[in-house]
């Protein structure tokens, strides 16, 4: 089992994102995000959870960097997948917030979410997204509206998504963290 | 007995049909004679700004059914509320979601209602239906609410834990409006993720479930939806600890939590006091929580009755203005305030 590092954010939905992960509670540590540095060396996986305000102000930027460069795989949800982009170059806009809201997602063909490709409601809570994604990193699932819902890096294993696995109303979202726990483990 | 004989009582808490578990007795149970006391057990009452641990509890010193006859005269109760500043806060809110800060924060006001009493109001609550969890409390150290609230808080019966919070609302002419809402519909998703989030705290590893995601509560002022979640209590965790996670309840903070608290303390006139809070029974391993919405509590200038609704993004300051006298319409005639709608 990897040993998995979750950075929370004062977000109500933590623990939502915690139970849908493909891993057991034993081997997983909850850290804050000043506390992550120092802790992440000790573990396999890094989860940046979601939560409000920004990816700078919540610290989160060059902590996803620092990790993803040394090959740690890491996930970022939400406010931690605009940490992954603005550490590689993309930039963070404001667009109509969505909190709250299903949409469907169109998923392309992604090496870190195997067997996800298509369409799939998504459960979305944000205002704000990444755009102009640039290598490397690379857009794998969008809405109608053109906001991003995921990327992934062109080797390393770093995945975010901008919707909510966790919630209720994302049908496969524990289908898709399965997926990339897979995916960079092979 | 009679409402009026209850209100020469010295202490009791009368607790209508939602508060025994059965939902076809028309019965209520009379708790009397109220002393205050720390045990587990009791009447809890706690208010929107005290920690969950700070929850006071009365030992009940008699307990009986009772079928109260409802022979107060109806009166009319006039109400005041002040809609000033309560459009720019909305507009503040929303000034925040759009920079991420907040998803939805419950934004409530406080009406006055200066010639009631806690009989006249009961009955007012009371008249075309009796709310699922009706209730009028009078504790020994004088406070008094009567509470006509429909919202489930937390129920606790064998190992499961279920809450049902209630967001979304419409005069019952717009049902219709309702259904189609994607404003009411993300208001109630959201608190329906995060009460999932704070039931998690408290119950076993993936047992919580949403059972129902949007189902219809037809009160006789307005039709409102609620959504319906359990999970399997953590074998060491009883109803102290539910109340320790969830309180406040996310229907009445806004989402995510604490960053709706820290609005919801900026932007409302003054503390929230027990409106809000929650009012709950604990025998043993069983408890049955209502939040204090739709509740009237005495306070030393007369009467106050809180109403508020859930801003999102999609929120209009005028029609959450016409929602919170909807609310205010299952108790009062709105004296002062329509004229600013």
């Amino acid at each position: 089992m990897p040993r998995v590092l979750f950075v929370e954010n004062h977000c109500s939905f933590t623990w939502n994102l915690i139970d849908a992960l493909p891993v057991s509670r034993a081997d997983l540590r909850v850290c804050n995000a000043p506390e992550a540095e120092a802790l992440s060396s000790q573990y396999d996986v890094l989860v940046l959870g979601p939560g409000p305000t920004d990816p700078v102000r919540a610290g989160l930027v060059q902590l996803a960097h620092n990790a993803a460069i040394r090959g740690m795989p890491v996930l970022g949800v939400c406010l931690g997948h605009q940490a992954l982009g603005l550490a590689f170059g993309a930039q963070l806009t404001r667009g109509a917030p969505m909190h709250g809201k299903v949409r469907a997602a169109t998923f392309e063909r992604a090496r870190l979410l195997p067997g996800i490709e298509g369409a799939h409601d998504v459960m979305r809570y944000h205002s704000l997204r990444l755009e102009h994604v640039v290598p490397p990193l690379r857009v794998v699932a969008r809405c109608e509206d053109g906001a991003v819902m995921a990327v992934e890096h062109e080797s390393l294993p770093v995945l975010g998504l901008q919707f909510h696995p966790d919630s209720y109303a994302t049908p496969h979202g524990a289908r898709m963290l399965s997926a990339f726990f897979e995916a960079f483990r092979s | 007995m009679n409402l009026s004989e209850l209100e020469r009582m010295p202490s009791f808490a009368l607790l209508g049909p939602g508060w025994s578990g059965a939902s076809t007795t028309e019965g209520w149970t009379l708790l009397s004679d109220l002393q205050e006391h720390t045990g587990p057990d009791g009447l809890v009452l706690l208010g929107f700004e005290d920690a969950a641990d700070a929850a006071r509890t009365w030992r009940a010193g008699s307990e009986c059914s009772v079928q109260p006859v409802l022979d107060v005269p109806q009166s009319v109760v006039n109400a005041s509320i002040s809609r000033e500043g309560y459009d720019a806060s909305v507009c503040a809110i929303q000034a925040a979601i759009r920079a991420g800060d907040v998803y939805q924060v419950c934004l409530t006001r406080q009406a006055a209602l200066p010639s009631a009493s806690g009989a006249a109001l009961l009955r007012q609550l009371c008249a075309r239906g009796v709310p699922a969890y009706a209730a009028w409390v009078r504790l020994p150290d004088g406070t008094e609410l009567v509470s006509g609230s429909p919202e489930l808080f937390f129920r606790v019966a064998d190992g499961i834990v279920h809450t049902m919070p209630m967001k979304g609302t419409a005069a019952p002419e717009r049902e219709a409006e309702l259904d189609s809402s994607e404003k009411d519909c993300a208001e109630l998703a959201m608190i329906t993720d995060l009460l999932r989030n704070d039931l998690r705290a408290v119950c076993e590893p993936k047992t919580v479930c949403v059972q129902n995601a949007r189902m219809k509560v037809r009160l006789s002022y307005a039709v409102q939806t609620v959504s319906h979640i359990t999970g399997t209590l953590a074998a060491s965790n009883g109803p102290r600890d539910v109340l320790q996670a969830l309180h406040p309840g996310g229907s009445i903070t806004g989402a995510p939590k604490l960053a709706a608290i820290e609005k919801i303390r900026l932007l409302e006139p003054g503390p929230r006091g027990l409106y809000t809070g929650a009012l709950g029974l604990v025998r043993g391993p069983h408890a049955v929580f209502s939040l204090l919405i739709r509740t009237a509590v005495k306070a030393r200038d007369g009467w106050h009755y809180g109403v508020g609704g859930g801003v999102t993004i999609d929120s209009v300051p005028r029609d959450e203005w016409a929602e919170m006298l909807v609310k205010l319409s299952a108790v009062a005639r709105v004296e002062h305030g329509q004229a600013t709608l």
